[in-house]
């Protein structure tokens, strides 16, 4: 076979010790867990400068033309765009990285019994695109002009000319940041894919895989997929800002709905890019500390790949009132409705894991059974939306916003608590504080639904999307309505608050946290039985063995409640 | 790196090797990703051409299709030089029959580009640009596009070229980069009907 | 009552069809009557596009693995 065959110089270099300066091994480094550390704290700089966006237009929902603190006034222009990067960073720059890039990046080669990303320079550079598109989107918002106000969805003509969108350096800027970070997850899709298909510990099968190995697989393959028409759409967004072209102008025999309709080809398989880490993140923590069994890995499995294809069919439930043929949306509203049975698959048989279960309420426990909680509440709200009748009253009113919000909080903001939670002591090998774990979890939790619940009544009475000011409409600008909107706002704050006890928690523990062991939870996948943190190289001990699936606890013929996967044992079959 | 190669089998890895190798399958994926993104232009392509009626638009430039089925005729010899080099290359690796098919496919496929290259100045000139008309935009968009890739391609050939007269090209890393040039090649069939014959 | 349980799915069909008619939208258009066909040609090839392509990747390595 010629691959073997033939003299291979470049891996020659991990067969010895290197020296490493502070260069090589932090910021330039090939290894995936550092490029997944980079990653995740890329990640969370950008959702503090999106929530610090959300705070001050939410200020100015609330208190609308004073001051607002840390920042100033609010003109309808500023407002614009700090609502269009909120969004746009909270998607892309937070949701994306953490969870896939982040997640993926640092337990993939781990829960699979790897050394490494099957391309390693690639992951290097794709998370050297990232960063470049973080800067040029950051760069964006001190330009003449100021950020992109055209909304995260961009639709022209809005978007196209900066004689309405009053950004004429921000717009451009704002594309070629999205089309940067797309390029970069591009990249690391296909590491993420080859990596967990050909690259597992001896005895690993398909079904012994770790479910959020899956998940994240499936996930870049969506994302693989869907997104082409996104860049071809930008790309010819870019031209019509920058070259005046008229593909998307009306007027000159372009066509704006076309710009919705490869938006939203993406922007529809985009949310199951995220939710899918977001729940095979939450599965493990639930397997872990209910002691039990995933259930129905392969029903899991299959209603995950079933979504998949089926979300490839929903997107136009975007586009309802947009002017597309109505008897197109007897068949999306169909397909919409459609896809909610595998979500509700899914949930049910998290529900039924638990059951039975001996479940130890640690803080990563408490942040996954509040996702499935706040997830089922976005989600059967998506119901009225996916519905073309309802949809004509709901669409672009805050229901939709408390919608996403529903679902994209739980996926986005407590998927990664979860993660963090449960996978810091294998990160950083110490164990973070519990009690200040919990106080921050109940603080987030209860002020997010209080942020949140208001806007769906809101919604439900008529208050549109992105507008900065609802004192100019009388039927908006009521007591009632505006006291809600009050409660919003300061619920905002205090939630906002509550994240510092996080920020402090994880920085102390650093150093001061207790030394966690190689498996302080007694979990039986792959990563807890490298040391913590691992080494470059992940398993010093030898590359590990897979005898049996990924959930073993509780095994009778076991002692201990756990059966990690690589020990050898009674040859019992696997996860059947 | 040693281990996540797959490659070897022995204490730790895989007992089979997979069955597509690291490298394919990462271009594999990295074409379906292209080929959602040409449909897309595609499609928005034959939508606007149907929003506008008449096509080609009155008082534009009518586009060198003659010259072009030639340019094409190089383009899809280039994937048949390709195909051979392969086989060449499986019974000598580095061997000088193997150089010379690499070497004729990137003379073929640069010989393609600065043809088309040619022909755009000349479309320039004519008044065909991208803000002439939605017939000018698409154009230089998706043969744009296409140019922009095969480039890159040339530029992945040139690359395996190196490493061939270096003696270390793996069995792996060549059959992804013919796959994307075979891509390059294969999809151009489809543009120059959809674009050029339409 | 046993005439209209026979007859469910006819009477189905009658609903159906006059739910269409009631369509009366005035503004629910594309541009010309071709980019609606063009609209559903490229939704119908968007969408099938990626379920053929991966679809065809995992029955190879599926065979393959046999």
């Amino acid at each position: 076979m010629a691959e073997v065959a033939t003299a291979d110089v470049s891996h020659d270099d991990h067969h010895h010790e290197h020296e490493q300066t502070f260069w090589s091994k932090y910021v330039f480094s090939t290894d995936h867990k550092i490029i997944g550390f980079q990653y995740l704290f890329t990640g969370i700089a950008m959702a503090i400068i999106g929530g610090y966006f959300a705070y001050v237009f939410r200020m100015q929902l609330a208190f609308p033309g004073s001051s607002v603190p840390f920042f100033g006034i609010v003109s309808p222009s500023a407002y614009n765009s700090l609502v269009t990067n909120h969004g746009t960073i909270m998607i892309f720059w937070v949701a994306m990285p953490v969870l896939i890039a982040a997640m993926g990046n640092f337990l993939i080669p781990l829960m699979i019994g790897c050394d490494d990303m099957v391309f390693p320079r690639v992951n290097r550079l794709s998370y050297q695109i990232f960063l470049l598109s973080a800067i040029v989107l950051i760069a964006s918002f001190f330009v003449p002009g100021g950020g992109f106000g055209g909304a995260w969805t961009a639709y022209p003509p809005l978007s196209a000319l900066a004689k309405y969108n009053a950004t004429p350096f921000g717009a451009p800027m704002w594309l070629i940041a999205v089309a940067l970070e797309i390029v970069a997850f591009l990249l690391g899709g296909i590491n993420f894919i080859t990596t967990a298909m050909n690259a597992r510990a001896k005895g690993m099968r398909m079904y012994d895989i770790p479910i959020v190995v899956w998940m994240i697989v499936i996930a870049s393959m969506l994302f693989m997929a869907s997104v082409g028409p996104l860049v071809a759409g930008a790309v010819m967004l870019l031209f019509d800002q920058t070259l005046g072209t008229t593909f998307f102008d009306a007027s000159a025999g372009g066509d704006p709905v076309l710009w919705q309709h490869l938006f939203w080809f993406f922007g529809h398989p985009e949310v199951y890019v995220v939710l899918l880490p977001a729940m095979g993140i939450v599965a493990e923590v639930m397997c872990t500390f209910a002691r039990k069994k995933l259930f129905g890995y392969k029903l899991i499995l299959y209603a995950t790949v079933g979504l998949g294809i089926l979300s490839f069919f929903v997107w136009a439930h975007h586009q309802f009132i947009s002017g597309v043929d109505p008897r197109a949306a007897y068949l999306f509203t169909t397909t919409t409705l459609l896809i909610s049975i595998p979500v509700a698959i899914m949930l049910f048989a998290y529900i039924a894991t638990l059951y039975g279960g001996s479940i130890q309420f640690t803080t990563a426990m408490l942040f996954a059974l509040s996702f499935l909680a706040e997830f089922l509440i976005g989600g059967v709200t998506g119901i009225w939306l996916g519905s073309s009748g309802t949809d004509i009253y709901l669409h672009d009113t805050y229901f939709v916003l408390a919608h996403f919000h529903y679902t994209f909080f739980p996926i986005a903001i407590i998927g990664t608590f979860t993660a963090i939670y449960y996978w810091y002591p294998k990160m950083f090998g110490r164990m973070m504080n519990e009690t200040w774990g919990k106080i921050h979890f109940w603080g987030t939790i209860i002020a997010f639904n209080g942020i949140f619940l208001p806007l769906f009544f809101l919604g439900a009475a008529g208050q549109h999307r992105r507008i900065y000011n609802y004192q100019n409409f009388p039927d908006l600008a009521g007591d009632n309505m505006q006291d809600l909107r009050v409660f919003a706002t300061i619920s905002l704050v205090i939630m906002l608050l509550f994240q510092i006890p996080f920020v402090i928690n994880f920085i102390v523990s650093l150093k001061r946290g207790k030394k966690a062991g190689k498996n302080p939870w007694k979990a039986n996948t792959l990563e807890w039985v490298a040391p913590s943190p691992p080494p470059h190289g992940n398993f010093p001990d030898g590359m590990p063995e897979v005898y049996r699936g990924p959930y073993e606890f509780a095994h009778p013929d076991r002692e201990d409640d756990y059966w990690p996967q690589n020990e050898p044992g009674n040859q019992k079959p696997a996860n059947k | 790196m040693r281990y996540a190669e797959a490659s070897y089998s022995g204490e730790g890895a895989l007992e089979r090797q997979p069955p597509i190798a690291n490298s394919v399958l990462g271009m594999i994926l990295f074409i379906m990703t292209e080929l959602m993104f040409f449909a897309a232009l595609i499609s928005a392509f034959l939508i606007i051409k149907s929003t506008v009626g008449v096509w080609p638009p009155e008082g534009q430039p009518r586009l060198p299709v003659l010259v072009t089925a030639i340019n094409s005729f190089f383009l899809l010899s280039s994937a048949v030089t390709l195909f051979f080099a392969n086989r060449s290359y499986r019974q000598d690796a580095y061997g000088e029959k193997t150089l010379k098919l690499l070497r004729n496919t990137m003379y073929l496929g640069i010989l393609f580009v600065a043809i088309q290259g040619f022909e755009w100045i000349r479309l320039l000139s004519y008044g065909l640009t991208m803000t002439s008309s939605q017939y000018g935009a698409f154009f230089y968009l998706i043969i744009g596009t296409h140019a922009l890739h095969a480039v890159g391609a040339i530029v992945g050939l040139t690359w395996l070229y190196k490493l061939m007269k270096e003696r270390r090209l793996k069995q792996q890393t060549f059959s992804a980069g013919q796959l994307f040039w075979y891509f390059v090649v294969g999809l151009w069939p489809i543009l120059y009907v959809l674009v050029y014959l339409t | 009552m046993n005439f209209l349980k026979k007859t469910r799915l006819l009477w189905l069909f009658l609903t159906l069809a006059l739910a269409r008619s009631a369509k009366a939208c005035s503004v629910c258009a594309v541009a010309t009557e071709e980019a609606r066909y063009a609209y559903y040609f490229t939704t119908g090839l968007l969408t099938l596009m990626p379920l053929f392509m991966i679809g065809g990747i995992v029955y190879y390595i599926a065979k393959k693995y046999r």
